[in-house]
C-alpha cells in the first residue's frame, strides 16, 4: 500500500474521533434545553471558546500530523512522474538526432551503394564477356572439329563410291569377257587352290 | 549332348545299316515327311492325343502302305506314335541323316556355280573334295548367274569360295578402306 493512501486513512480516523468528542461535549447540553441554558452564561463562553480552541487545534494536528505526509507523497509521484516524462523526452530526443544524423548519411550511403552497384555490374559484365568469349571459342572448336569431321565423311564416302563403281565396272568387264576357256581356267585354278589345301 | 530325336535316329540308324537299307529308309521316312508337309490336318490327327492310339496306328499303316514303304519305317513310326512324339519327326529325320552320313563316312556338299559344270568338272570336284575331306562326298549342284564367274563349295559349316563374285567384293573392300 502507498504512504499517501495511508495517510489518507488516518486523516479520516482522526475526523471521525474529533466528531465523537464533539459529540458526547454537546448532547449533555441539548439535552438541557429546557432550562435557561448555562451556556449563555460566562462561563458558557469561556467554555465555547475553549471546545472552537480544542477543536482548532484537533483540526490542526490531524492536518499537520497526516495530511503534510500525504501531500509530500503525492507530490513526490507528480515529481516522479514529471522526472519520467523528461527522461523519455530525453531518449526521444536522442532517438530523433540518431533518426536526424542518419538522414544525413543517408546520401552518402545511397551514393555509396550507387558506387558499390556500379562496380558490381562492371564485374559482372566483365564476368558475361569472358564467358561468351569463351563459349564462342568452345562453339568455333566444335565447329572446325565438325568440319573435319564432315570432311572425314565424305571422303570416305567418296572412296566408297569409288570403290562401288570400280567394283561394278569390273563386275561388267568380267561378265563380258567371260568364256568357256576363262571359265575353264577360272575352275582348274579352283581345284587347284582346293588340292593345295587337301595336301 | 544327345536330344531325344538323336536317341530315335540313332535307334533306326542301327536297324536301317543292320539291314543294309540305309539309304531305303532315309529316303521312306523322307517321302512320309513330304506326305505330312503336304496334309498338314495328318500331322494334327497323329499328335492328337483325342484320337486312340489304335487309329493313329491304323492311319499309319495305311500310309506306308500306299508309299511302299518297308516294314521297318511301319515299326518306327507305331514307336513314335505309341510315345506321342510325332511333332519330332522332322528333327529325327534331320539326325538320321547326319548319322547315317557320319556312319557311312558321307560328306554332304552343296556346290554352286555361275554356269552348269560338266560332268567330267563335277566328278574331278567331287575327286578333290573326296581327298580334302578324306570321305566321300555327295554333291548337290546348283546354278547362280550373280557369282559372274566361279564355283562356291559348301561342306557343313566350311565354304569354299572361288568366285569372281567374291574377289570383287574384296577388291572393293580393299579400294573403300585405303
Amino acid at each position: 500500500m502507498k504512504p499517501a493512501s495511508r495517510g489518507l486513512r488516518r486523516g479520516w480516523a482522526a475526523c471521525l474521533l474529533c466528531v465523537f468528542v464533539q459529540a458526547s461535549l454537546l448532547l449533555p447540553a441539548l439535552a438541557q434545553e429546557e432550562a435557561p441554558s448555562p451556556a449563555d452564561s460566562p462561563t458558557g463562553y469561556v467554555f465555547r471558546w475553549l471546545n472552537l480552541a480544542l477543536l482548532l487545534a484537533a483540526i490542526v494536528w490531524v492536518v499537520r500530523k497526516f495530511g503534510g505526509p500525504f501531500f509530500r507523497g503525492t507530490a513526490r509521484a507528480i515529481q516522479d512522474a514529471i522526472h519520467g516524462a523528461a527522461a523519455g523526452r530525453a531518449a526521444a530526443e536522442k532517438e530523433m538526432s540518431e533518426v536526424a544524423r542518419q538522414l544525413a548519411g543517408l546520401d552518402a550511403e545511397a551514393r555509396e551503394m550507387r558506387r558499390a552497384a556500379g562496380r558490381e555490374s562492371a564485374s559482372e559484365a566483365e564476368r558475361l564477356r569472358a564467358l561468351a568469349k569463351n563459349e564462342a571459342e568452345k562453339i568455333a572448336r566444335a565447329a572446325v572439329a565438325e568440319m573435319e569431321a564432315a570432311e572425314r565423311a565424305a571422303r570416305q564416302q567418296l572412296r566408297v563410291t569409288a570403290a562401288r563403281a570400280a567394283a561394278d565396272r569390273a563386275a561388267a568387264l568380267v561378265r563380258q569377257r567371260m568364256n568357256p576357256a576363262a571359265e575353264n581356267a577360272l575352275f582348274s585354278a579352283f581345284l587347284g587352290e582346293l588340292e593345295r589345301g587337301a595336301q | 549332348m544327345r536330344t531325344l530325336a538323336d536317341r530315335y535316329a540313332a535307334a533306326l540308324a542301327d536297324v536301317a545299316l543292320a539291314e543294309n537299307a540305309a539309304e531305303k529308309i532315309r529316303g521312306e521316312l523322307e517321302s512320309f515327311l513330304a506326305l505330312m508337309r503336304e496334309a498338314p490336318q495328318l500331322g494334327t490327327l497323329l499328335g492328337s492325343p483325342a484320337v486312340p492310339r489304335a487309329g493313329k496306328r491304323a492311319v499309319a499303316e495305311a500310309l506306308v502302305k500306299r508309299l511302299g514303304a518297308s516294314r521297318t519305317l511301319r515299326n518306327f513310326l507305331c514307336v513314335v506314335l505309341d510315345h506321342r512324339r510325332t511333332r519330332l519327326l522332322p528333327e529325327i529325320q534331320a539326325a538320321l541323316d547326319r548319322q547315317l552320313d557320319e556312319r557311312l563316312g558321307v560328306k554332304r556338299a552343296e556346290v554352286t556355280s555361275a554356269r552348269e559344270l560338266p560332268d567330267g568338272d563335277q566328278k574331278k570336284l567331287q575327286a578333290v573334295l573326296s581327298r580334302l575331306t578324306g570321305k566321300k562326298i555327295e554333291a548337290q549342284y546348283k546354278l547362280d548367274p550373280q557369282l559372274i564367274a566361279g564355283t562356291v563349295v559348301r561342306i557343313g559349316s566350311t565354304i569354299y569360295d572361288g568366285s569372281v563374285r567374291t574377289r570383287i567384293e574384296k577388291l572393293r573392300h580393299q579400294l573403300a578402306s585405303q
